[in-house]
């Protein structure tokens, strides 16, 4: 069997890393509704609308993937 | 002497060492089948998401496919994690975290997460404070395949967190891998929104309830037994067994994980006998022959 010798970290990417992984725990829910949520219903709206004033419909996506990215953070789950 | 002969189950040795004896005969080979899917599907749905990016291909027929390739993308993972692909050979070890990843890449996991929680689903299976995969319990299917999107058993990860200084790094570094994918995911559907939800996040989810429905809720039902030879059952379903990726079988897993899945129907036949002395659940129902057979019917909780 091989032994590999691992070289622990820096000491300021493990504050970075565990910094990043702290805020997706604490904000990943809120973030995945805006991003995720929001630019499928983007890509939705613009499918559906093509006429329609492209800023309103991405700003309305944004907003309602933002509430429900709230929503599901305080209950603790999606669904 | 015929091992999986019914009629010969008193005349033949049932001690644990002989049980042993026959469980280890199917053991310690290269996995190449599972090898040949965990990279197939990966290299497949890949090629599926580029193609439905680039309109060669219309979305519905890349949501199936990736659907396909989601569902069957956790096993070669699975047994990669209990060094099944090498069969514990050192020099194919490599392939073990190798596949094992690769292979997770559509449900968006990490193998080291994978890895340590499911190394604990077997040391505490049905355990509610214990078994990572707790969650999967529920009366109805439904409520399996809604529960599987609402995180881990966070009580048994707490527990085992605090306990377990080598879970913690697996976990550590699992975790690492999983917040890089969901980091892709949210890129990709930022560029590609509608390719994203449906050959990604989509199938992801869906292969998500399919997996823990017939890979943890129906093997372990009624969930609250405990032991080696009573935590799991054989099970049949209304629907052909390969489409379930043989986890009827699943029981000669949790028996002996180091048996390659494969080489799981004809281990069941050979096991048989033991099974029934031993009174695991529904071992009463394993037919003498479980090769090719596609195992249907509706087993009793």
């Amino acid at each position: 069997m091989t032994n590999l010798t691992v070289e622990p970290a820096p000491a300021g990417v493990v504050r970075a890393l565990t910094g990043v992984i702290g805020h997706s725990q604490r904000w990943g829910m809120v973030w995945f509704g805006v991003v995720f949520w929001g630019s499928v219903l983007n890509a939705i709206g613009t499918e559906v609308w093509p006429d329609a004033d492209s800023l309103a419909i991405g700003a309305a996506a944004a907003a309602i993937g933002l509430v429900g990215g709230v929503l599901a953070k305080v209950r603790g789950r999606w669904i | 002497m015929d091992l999986t002969s019914a009629h010969d189950i008193t005349e033949i040795d049932l001690s644990p060492k002989a049980e042993r004896e026959v469980a280890r005969q199917f053991m310690g080979r290269v996995q190449w089948e599972m090898v040949l899917i965990g990279t197939g599907q990966a290299l497949v749905w890949i090629t599926t998401f580029v193609l439905t990016i680039l309109g060669t291909i219309p979305l519905w027929l890349g949501f199936v496919i990736a659907t396909v390739c989601c569902c069957v993308a956790y096993l070669p993972s699975h047994e990669a994690q209990h060094g099944n692909l090498s069969g514990r050979q050192d020099r194919w070890r490599w392939l073990d975290p190798l596949v094992g990843q690769l292979s997770l890449v559509p449900l968006a996991l990490g193998y080291d997460v994978a890895r340590v929680t499911h190394l604990k689903h077997h040391a505490h299976t049905n355990d509610p404070d214990q078994d990572p995969d707790y969650k999967a319990l529920g009366q109805h299917w439904w409520e399996v395949a809604l529960a599987v999107h609402r995180g881990p058993n966070e009580r048994a990860l707490a527990h085992h967190m605090a306990s377990d200084a080598r879970f913690r790094a697996g976990l550590m570094r699992g975790v690492l891998v999983i917040k890089l994918l969901r980091l892709v995911l949210l890129v990709m559907v930022v560029l590609f929104p509608l390719p994203t939800l449906l050959v990604w996040w989509l199938p992801r989810a869906i292969a998500q309830s399919y997996l823990f429905l017939f890979f943890s809720w129906e093997p372990h039902r009624p969930g609250t037994e405990a032991g080696r030879y009573h935590d799991t059952r054989f099970w049949r379903f209304p629907v052909p067994r390969f489409f379930l990726q043989s986890m009827p079988t699943h029981v000669v897993h949790h028996l002996y994980p180091t048996i390659p899945h494969w080489d799981e129907p004809k281990a069941l036949e050979a096991l048989r006998p033991f099974m029934i002395e031993r009174g695991v659940p529904g071992a009463d129902e394993i037919p003498d022959r479980v090769r090719l057979n596609p195992l249907l019917g509706r087993s009793p909780i």
